[in-house]
């Protein structure tokens, strides 16, 4: 856990580094007449000297046991189906239309993340399909796109 | 001495005017229907409901928009202290101390009272806020006309200070996030020079990082991912529920602390960053001190349940009050709400009680129809809200996931949008795991374009003498108690070291 910390304000003191050096590109400007890169370029030397303060804290710190070690597994691959599943929602949405895209997307949430039959899954997809299009596009009539097949 | 009080009589007259229009009845109705939704749900808080709701309220007149908005946001305390109270489940954060002794109660066969006086304490509580806020809001926006940029800024650093001190765990922590949102606010066109910053040629980046993906990838999407990396399981204590209303005994030892957790929820909840969650957590402090039998608390005591609801309930009210008449909000929710008026083309601040009197009036008077949709609403409606509970998990968060993407697509239309929704739940994620907490980004991001003019102009008046800040009364206040209030933790740790050190002699 510790070397854990120690990389994350490892990444805040390089992130704050090249917010600096970025803000610097902007332009800082005279004092009486900020540019655009003087805000950023203040809240990232903040963020620079906070970091180096994390990263002199965590180093000073004992590497303790936290509490009981875990007992269910880390099902990380649900992170990862859940995000890539989201991202591929979003760039076929305009093709595919959302009543298909969001009865896919609820049949591979319901089978795949917390697995469930066929017919469960199945019958929670096109419930909530048929839900989410009475409330959006009937109800507040929202714009969001049919796709090539006009639903 | 009539002159004023007959003026805020007329003013809330034409508020009810607006506010009991039929169409404005029915976005009350389904604000405060959803706010108990979201409070009755373990992960959905108020803040993300609100940024799921901003973009279909663009097809919305804006007085409904802050009617429905609000609505959910004190819709959610109700709702949040049914479950806390039944199932032991804060349904979001102000509710937690409910489960203390409301829990307990339940388990001893008191469920109905304790519902029942978590109900009317909100609503006492709701309706003389609205007095406090129908007097406070106008005095402090004729107080802030006053206000130049060096006030403005200072008060934004309060704020956040404030919001800093408050936050769980390292304070340096919440510093760096304040430090992340700010650097956040500043991506997109510069509002000086036009100039872009941290673009990279994107042409969704070009309006800058949206709020409402940010909200609902840090408060929803990352709360599925915690979720769903473990097993979830969620145990239901049967009870059944009957009597809610309390008898003469409950009422007598309760009123105490109605009265003062409506006092302190709403002046705790006034200061920028004290969110509606810290009064509750003071009122129930203080009901223990003040208590003949402080080791009762946290067996079911019913003093214990009625003082902090009234507090969050009237926090929810006093988080308003800088968010109307200052324009400044104090924390992710009056943020959104404080959005949602800029989205219509107010100008939420010391003008907009005069230049959109049937906005703020409409507010205030829905405020009080929706506190008594809710008590006539919520109480019958209890064993429907446990039913929700019931609902299988991964029904729930598959339909979360869905409307976190709606609401986050329909804002432009754009799919980036979503992308960009993803990552902050990545980010959310992680900041869970590290113990970053997420609030004091979320009002940095907000504040943060606001102090950059601010700060701008500040230094350009003054020609580049930071003197400014220092040299005006009020700004120098600000300041002086927000480097207070950010050195008082190392100022007690050397205290508490000194007698330590003492006792250890």
């Amino acid at each position: 856990m510790k070397r854990l910390h120690l990389y994350c304000n490892l990444f805040w003191f390089f992130f704050s580094l090249f917010i600096c050096i970025e803000a610097y590109r902007y332009k800082l400007g005279a004092i009486n007449k900020p540019g655009p890169g003087f805000f950023p370029f203040c809240a990232g030397f903040i963020l620079l000297i906070l970091s180096l303060a994390a990263l002199y804290q965590s180093s000073k710190k004992k590497n303790n046991i936290e509490g009981t070690p875990r007992q269910e597994p880390f099902r990380w691959w649900n992170i990862v189906i859940i995000l890539g599943s989201i991202a591929l929602y979003a760039f076929s949405l305009e093709t595919v239309g959302f009543l298909i895209n969001t009865f896919v997307f609820m049949c591979l949430l319901l089978k795949v993340v917390e697995p469930q039959t066929w017919k469960t899954a199945i019958i929670g997809g096109l419930i909530t399909t048929f839900a989410a299009n009475l409330v959006f596009n009937v109800i507040f009539r929202t714009q969001i796109p049919r796709g090539i097949l006009g639903f | 001495m009539e002159g004023p009080f007959m003026d805020i009589f007329k003013d809330l007259l034409l508020g009810f005017g607006v506010a009991i229009q039929p169409i404005n009845l029915l976005y009350c109705f389904f604000g405060v229907l959803i706010g108990t939704l979201v409070g009755v749900l373990p992960g959905v808080g108020p803040a993300a409901a609100l940024s799921l709701l901003l973009p279909v309220t663009f097809y919305v007149p804006p007085v409904s928009t802050i009617i429905l908005l609000a609505g959910i946001t004190y819709g959610a305390m109700y709702g949040g202290s049914t479950t806390s109270i039944l199932v032991n489940i804060p349904g979001e954060a102000a509710s937690v101390v409910t489960c203390l002794d409301g829990y307990q109660m339940a388990r001893n066969g008191r469920a109905g009272p304790a519902l029942g006086i978590s109900a009317f304490g909100s609503f006492i509580a709701g309706t003389i806020t609205i007095f406090l806020l129908i007097f406070l809001a106008p005095t402090l926006a004729g107080f802030a006309l006053r206000f130049g940029p060096p006030e403005y800024f200072t008060l934004m650093v309060l704020g956040l200070s404030i919001m800093v001190y408050l936050a769980r765990g390292s304070m340096i922590n919440a510093l760096i996030m304040v430090c992340f949102g700010l650097i956040l606010g500043t991506v997109g066109l510069d509002q000086m020079t036009g100039v872009p910053r941290f673009v990279y040629k994107s042409i969704t980046l070009m309006d800058g990082v949206g709020l409402i993906q940010v909200v609902i990838g840090l408060f929803g999407i990352s709360e599925v991912l915690i979720n769903v990396e473990a097993t979830f399981k969620r145990e239901i204590f049967k009870t059944k529920v009957k009597g809610l209303f309390p008898n003469l005994e409950d009422w007598r030892r309760s009123i105490g602390p109605i009265g003062r957790g409506t006092v302190l929820g709403f002046f705790l909840g006034i200061i920028p960053g004290m969110s509606v969650v810290i009064p509750t957590f003071v009122s129930y402090v203080v009901e223990k001190k003040l208590s003949k039998h402080p080791e009762k608390f946290g067996t079911g005591v019913i003093e214990g349940v009625a003082g902090p609801e009234a507090a969050n309930n009237a926090a929810s009210t006093g988080t308003l009050v800088p968010m109307l008449s200052l324009g400044i909000p104090t924390g992710a929710a009056t943020a959104l709400l404080l959005g949602a008026l800029m989205i219509h083309g107010l100008r939420p601040g010391p003008l907009l009680i005069q230049e959109a009197p049937q906005v703020f009036w409409g507010l205030v008077a829905s405020l009080y129809i929706g506190n008594a949709m809710l008590l006539v609403l919520n109480l019958p409606l209890i064993g429907l809200w446990v039913k929700i509970l019931k609902i299988p998990y991964h029904f729930l968060f598959s339909l979360i996931l869905l409307l976190c993407i709606i609401g986050s697509y329909i804002t432009n239309n754009n799919p980036y949008d979503v992308i960009i929704m993803a990552v902050f739940g990545l980010v959310g994620y992680l900041m869970k795991k590290f113990n970053y907490e997420a609030a004091p980004l979320v009002l940095a991001l907000v504040l943060g374009p606001m102090m950059e003019k601010a700060l701008q102009r500040s230094l350009m008046i003054s020609e580049g003498g930071f003197d400014i800040f220092f040299t005006r009364p009020i700004s120098a206040s600000f300041l002086i108690m927000a480097l207070l209030i950010l050195l008082s933790p190392l100022l007690l740790r050397k205290k508490r070291l000194r007698e330590n050190l003492r006792e250890g002699d």
